[in-house]
């Protein structure tokens, strides 16, 4: 390289790293966690400003805590952690004061995100140790509360707020807050979480794990993105009031013996621009009651409607009675579920997983479907699976495109070792292979139909495994 | 060294490209290796590469170490879109996973290099928009300053300090709980 051609020749003692452009020096500084990335602030003048340049500025308490991590993680660490963690971001947020603020008003530092990381699974976590989290949080955010205001992002993992009033500094104090992520919190098991908060900028609600009573969501004017996976409540887990921005809702969750199932139209009763539902029941039986034309108003926005992890064995009309209500949708994605991984480890807590009664020949609408796009994941030549694409085909003019894939790859299942789904399972539950196969479907799906059909990819488990593995490798 | 691309039989009916490093060597690539560099992937959209693409960053050494990495990358992206649909059994996927191994081991023995060679080849990946092999590299740097303190730092990478006694003692308080 002779970009320093006075130089080309001493080589040896060269700083060559020091020479490198300030854009890949904090590519290499976003490689190394915050402490050694900061250290590198006292190497020269070259570097003295270098780490407040951070474009992602991630501050992991796991960073403060000694290496290797032990397990469990004493309390006095993390004490003595979380305080190192609050001078960090003081550091960030005050004794470079001038720089960052200059920092926020340039744009370059837009937001600030911020994640209280508790290594605990969920399981081993008892209220003690969610209310210690608490505390931890809370005396966090009243030490260093200029933190609040450029406060955007914000992910919490094992806190119990039963006394403390998270709904104060959520939604009054956060007032920068977009983007809030829980994981295994709750306000004492089982009790409810009402959000009213009108002034609240609040876009992504994510929660994961969440013993609530209920989420009832009275007021959130911005919300546009809400997820809950896994709850345990046996009714209907969340209540909408005004949430005028709402168009993306994923609901993921299997249900146990308890549940009774609730009533989509009555959770989305007052919602306005839903464009995007998923429900993923997790290869269990249904949490939902069978409806019919009451969706009508509540999915009268819909444009993309995925139901997952269906259990491979449940008949799959009922499904055409959610499409009959929701004439909009463009693009409906169905995943069907099959997984030796947990159907033999587990002592099963759920109940039979009952076929769904909902009755299709009774509210058939003469409503013109959208529908472009047909994607079924876990596809085989099943009866029931055949049987429901041909009556989608039927049902949908507009159909251009009818995606079957093979499953997806699972690490579980691999894990314990089953075998793949051709040696054990009969020939119409195997994705089919090869292009007889695969024509032989073709004819079955569109033998009675006259042409123009929809144009069918077949997508196999190579293809959704590289997928898989590339998207993990880079 | 100097025809790069020739070795490869089922490149011979793909569309050739020449690249030219600094000390006027002549590479021949194909097309499908070239474009891993978004620069020359550029440039071949605009048609400006006829005659021989000039480099004039890179010099022949590291031309051809970029090259080495950008086929080797070139055939797994290529093996990728070719996993056609009617391969399905598992014995297919153990190649496939076996190649993504290989992969990994290829990029760790490409880095065994002095460290002059790795910041040449950090600022070829640059100039040449080679996001993979620029990650790879600096990936290479970060781990090599991993938990080390300054002084182990300046000492690695001939860094000196030519902050004042003050100065640097200010950094270090405002910035204690770096090195606690």
């Amino acid at each position: 390289m002779e970009l320093n051609n006075q130089q080309s020749q001493k080589t040896e003692d060269e700083d060559r790293l020091s020479m490198l452009p300030d854009d890949i020096l904090l590519s290499i500084l976003t490689r190394v966690n915050i402490t050694t990335a900061t250290r590198t602030s006292v190497l020269s003048t070259r570097w003295k400003h270098l780490p407040w340049l951070l474009h992602d500025l991630t501050i992991d308490v796991k960073d403060f805590l000694p290496t290797p991590h032990p397990n469990p993680i004493e309390a006095a660490h993390m004490d003595a952690a979380m305080a190192s963690l609050s001078k960090a971001i003081r550091s960030f947020l005050d004794a470079v004061g001038p720089l960052l603020r200059e920092a926020i008003n340039a744009g370059i530092l837009k937001d600030l995100d911020l994640a209280f990381v508790d290594e605990k699974e969920p399981a081993d976590c008892i209220f003690k140790d969610m209310l210690h989290q608490a505390s931890l949080v809370d005396g966090f955010f009243s030490a260093y509360p200029t933190v609040i205001h450029c406060l955007a992002s914000l992910s919490l993992d094992n806190v119990c707020f039963a006394k403390w009033d998270m709904h104060h500094l959520l939604f009054d104090c956060c007032k920068q807050l977009r983007c809030l992520f829980l994981s295994n919190c709750d306000m004492g098991v089982l009790s409810a979480w009402k959000i009213q908060a009108a002034d609240s900028h609040l876009a992504v609600l994510e929660l994961g794990a969440c013993c609530l009573g209920k989420l009832e969501v009275l007021h959130l004017p911005k919300l546009e993105h809400l997820c809950w996976d896994g709850w345990i409540c046996p009714n209907a887990p969340l209540s909408l009031d005004v949430v005028p921005s709402l168009t993306e809702l994923h609901l993921i969750c299997p249900a146990n013996i308890y549940f009774q199932g609730f009533k989509l139209s009555d959770v989305l009763r007052n919602t306005t621009s839903l464009h995007n539902l998923t429900l993923n029941f997790q290869g269990e039986k249904l949490w939902l009651q069978p409806e019919g034309k009451q969706l009508f108003t509540v999915f009268n926005k819909l444009r993309k409607l995925s139901l997952h992890d269906i259990f491979v064995e449940l008949d799959l009309l009922w499904m055409i009675v959610l499409l009959e209500a929701a004439p909009t949708v463009e693009i409906f994605d169905v995943e069907i579920w099959e997984h030796p991984c947990t159907v033999d480890t587990e002592v099963r807590r759920h109940s039979e997983r009952i076929n769904p009664s909902w009755k299709v020949v009774e509210f058939a609408t003469h409503k013109e479907w959208q529908l472009r796009e047909l994607h079924i994941t876990g596809f085989a030549p099943m009866e029931q699976q055949l049987t429901f694409i041909k009556t989608v085909i039927k049902r949908a003019p507009n159909l251009q495109t009818l995606v079957l894939k093979d499953y997806s790859f699972c690490e579980a299942c691999e894990a314990i070792g089953a075998l793949p789904r051709s040696e054990r399972l009969p020939k119409d539950h195997v994705f089919p292979k090869g292009k007889d196969e695969q024509d032989l479907v073709v004819t079955q799906l569109t033998g009675g139909i006259v042409s123009p059909h929809p144009q069918i990819n077949f997508v196999d488990y190579v293809r959704n495994w590289c997928s898989y593995s590339l998207r993990e490798e880079w | 060294m100097a025809s790069a691309g020739s070795g490869d039989e089922k490149a011979a009916a793909a569309a050739m490209i020449t690249l030219i490093s600094s000390d006027n060597e002549k590479f021949e690539v194909t097309e499908a290796t070239a474009t891993l560099s978004q620069t020359i992937r550029h440039m071949i959209e605009d048609g400006c590469t006829d005659g021989g693409v000039p480099l004039p960053n890179v010099t022949s050494k590291i031309l051809a170490r970029v090259i080495e990495y950008c086929k080797k990358h070139a055939t797994a992206a290529a093996g990728e879109e070719g996993s056609s649909s009617s391969f399905s059994d598992a014995a297919f996927l153990e190649v496939d996973r076996a190649f993504l191994e290989e992969l990994e081991e290829f990029d760790d023995a490409f880095l065994e290099v002095d460290r002059a060679t790795l910041f040449d080849l950090i600022l070829a990946a640059n100039y040449l928009d080679i996001k993979g092999l620029l990650n790879l590299t600096c990936q290479k740097v970060a781990d090599s300053v991993k938990g080390k303190t300054p002084e182990q730092i300046r000492e690695m990478y001939n860094i000196v300090n030519d902050l004042t006694p003050e100065e640097e003692a200010e950094i270090r308080r405002e910035t204690q709980w770096a090195f606690e």
